[in-house]
């Protein structure tokens, strides 16, 4: 009786797959890398909102090996209702000064100055405290994860992380004429993790964010896909 | 014996001064919590720029300090 078919002889005749993504991890994220920053220039100076690969930003919770690709912190243009308090904060004592003995009575030369002091000392705790919550409030998104760092108020930080291969979505949100035309906005990340939806706030060039987050997600499903494959390849007899 | 108006303005002008002391301990008890905040910011992230923003509360402390008693004498 002829054999119809034999698993042992079929095994050897089928040629091997070539679909496989063998290209090594390290090389896919210095690729994204490269190519972020042919699209973007480089920037250097300190207060910055956008950095790529950047050698001397890190986190408290990073591993060894864990490379960061981007750092993000909220678009300047956030700042400017501080910033413009502040000012008006500075000349507030010039224009109170000289009508402050008809509103009240007349204080005094050393009572003014006192109060004037302690008008200058709170516009400086109310600039380096807005300061500090803009400056600290930032995101990074490595080749493992992405993660938001933010310290809501004086008393309080909150690190959020999520793997890359828990990312289900994402998307950015881009909304009125500033957004548009200062090119920020908001990157909505849905996850399969406890915490399920980020929100990276305010980011500048959110679409630039989207597709590494994008090709991460990607490089992560090669990688799951390539350890599969070779689980699956049979063993030779 | 101080009419009235002179009093009560003697009064006004020695709550003001207790006012002014008390709301400069506020801004000195503010600095400290702020060390400890900018010590834990710099902890959870890593900046060229952590070093000075240190200096920075350490120095808003100082001056909060000799503000306190820069008031005491000149008031």
């Amino acid at each position: 009786m002829p054999d119809i078919y034999t698993a042992r002889e079929m095994a050897k005749k089928r040629p091997k797959s070539t679909n496989k993504p063998d290209i090594p991890r390290r090389i896919q994220t210095e690729d994204i890398i490269k190519e972020l920053k042919k699209n973007i220039p480089e920037k250097k100076a300190p207060l910055e909102i956008f950095l790529i690969a950047p050698r001397h930003e890190g986190f408290e919770i990073q591993e060894e090996q864990e490379k960061i690709i981007l750092f993000l912190r909220p678009h300047w243009f956030t700042t400017l209702r501080w910033l413009f308090l502040t000012l008006v904060f500075l000349i507030t004592p010039a224009i109170i000064k000289p009508i402050l003995p008809a509103v009240f009575f007349d204080w005094g030369d050393k009572l003014v100055d006192a109060a004037t002091i302690l008008w200058y000392l709170f516009t400086l705790t109310y600039f380096l405290r807005n300061f500090l919550s803009w400056y600290y409030d930032v995101y990074f998104v490595t080749d493992e994860r992405v993660v938001s760092i933010d310290f809501k108020n004086m008393m309080s930080k909150q690190i959020s992380d999520t793997k890359i291969d828990r990312i289900q979505d994402i998307s950015l949100s881009q909304k009125g004429f500033f957004q548009s035309t200062l090119d920020y906005g908001d990157v909505l990340i849905q996850t399969a993790a406890e915490k399920p939806l980020f929100t990276f706030k305010a980011v500048p060039s959110p679409k630039s964010v989207v597709e590494v987050v994008q090709k991460l997600i990607l490089q992560e499903e090669a990688e799951f896909y390539q350890q599969v494959t070779t689980d699956r390849e049979p063993k030779n007899a | 014996m101080l009419d009235t108006p002179t009093s009560i303005s003697l009064i006004f002008t020695f709550l003001l001064k207790i006012g002014f002391l008390l709301l400069t301990t506020i801004f000195i008890g503010f600095a400290v919590l702020f060390i400890r905040q900018v010590k834990v910011m710099t902890e959870a992230v890593h900046d060229p720029l952590n070093p000075k923003l240190r200096i920075i509360s350490w120095a808003y402390l100082i001056l909060t300090a000799a503000i306190f008693i820069f008031f005491i004498f000149y008031l």
